[in-house]
């Protein structure tokens, strides 16, 4: 079972984390840091099956697979930057945690800008 | 397509849109990135639900998409189209070579079936000037001969020359006028003939012995 392994991970991280961060915080860091890329790539094949029966959803539906690769694309940049956000505040730095965060706000908006001309064009067109 | 198929289809689709942006929402992450991926989602559903309903008023909603090309750094259209120039100039000079090849080839062929003489080699010239109007047009052919007679693969032993016996010691019946002039009535046959089958000048047709 792979959620008692990431679980068993997670808690024996937790406390070696712990008392790392007494002794030396910067090392509690990199083993989170660790950890959760770990993690990441113990579940990138059952992310990889979710990803293909949504692509095969978005065929039945006719959807075109420009608009799936963006939604995909921005659901990546979410996770990533989420990512890196919680390791900064982790680590004390909020203020780089809100950087990323607003890096990552802007790349989904630039990604979005084309299906935002589409829904525009398609209401300007609908209006008489 | 009946209006009843066309619902019918209709309703599928947006049941599949649907069940496919609960199961994305489902997926996000649950931070402030949220409400972003949201509304992008939305602004999603919006698209594909106005597509498929464009099929009932029959009008096209695919409208071609924007290019986000502001980052990329591709090559130039001069550098494309330089290389491309290249490409295709060495494309010619390949399909000209492999012509030229399978001409000297041919003439070949149709040069031994004149059996008096012994063609070695052949060399064709072609216009290879790829602006030229008259590019890969025969201009000349020289046609290599031996005075030596041709060599039968078929037979391992040299054929015996005839014995002749004459009376006069100083004679030589192998090198005679009559045969030189016989050999250059024979060239230029050959010539004749490499020149009509391939409807060029004959003059363009030269006769070498090597």
């Amino acid at each position: 079972m792979d959620i008692l392994q990431i679980v068993g991970l997670g808690l024996v991280v937790c406390v070696l984390a712990i008392i790392l961060r007494q002794q030396k915080p910067p090392m509690a860091t990199l083993l989170t840091m660790t950890a959760g890329v770990i993690i990441f790539f113990i579940m990138m094949p059952q992310i990889t099956g979710v990803f293909n029966i949504l692509r095969d959803l978005a065929g039945q539906a006719n959807i075109s697979m420009v608009y799936m690769g963006t939604i995909l694309k921005i659901a990546g940049i979410a996770y990533i930057a989420d990512f890196g956000s919680q390791i900064c505040r982790d680590a004390g730095e909020n203020a780089l945690a809100s950087k990323i965060e607003f890096a990552a706000k802007i790349i989904v908006l630039v990604m979005a800008v084309p299906i935002i001309v589409a829904v525009l064009q398609s209401l300007i067109k609908l209006v008489p | 397509m009946t209006g009843l198929e066309i619902i019918k289809t209709l309703v599928q689709v947006l049941v599949i849109i649907i069940v496919l942006a609960v199961f994305l929402e489902m997926l996000l992450p649950s931070s402030q990135m949220h409400a972003y991926v949201k509304m992008v989602m939305g602004l999603l559903v919006i698209v594909v639900v106005l597509e498929a309903g464009a099929n009932l008023v029959r009008q096209d909603f695919k409208f071609a998409l924007p290019a986000l090309n502001q980052n990329a750094q591709g090559p130039s259209l001069e550098n494309i189209m330089a290389e491309g120039q290249k490409l295709g100039d060495k494309q010619k000079e390949r399909a000209a070579a492999e012509y030229r090849q399978g001409l000297e080839k041919q003439v070949l062929a149709l040069a031994r079936l004149q059996n008096n003489l012994n063609v070695t080699g052949v060399q064709v010239k072609i216009s290879d000037h790829a602006g030229n109007q008259d590019y890969g047009r025969l201009t000349g052919i020289i046609l290599e001969i031996s005075p030596e007679p041709a060599r039968d693969s078929s037979t391992t032993v040299q054929r015996v020359k005839p014995v002749e016996v004459t009376l006069e010691a100083n004679s030589t019946p192998d090198k005679t006028p009559e045969a030189a002039l016989t050999n250059s009535e024979q060239a230029r046959r050959l010539a004749q003939t490499v020149a009509n089958f391939y409807n060029i000048p004959v003059d363009q047709v030269r006769v070498v012995e090597k």
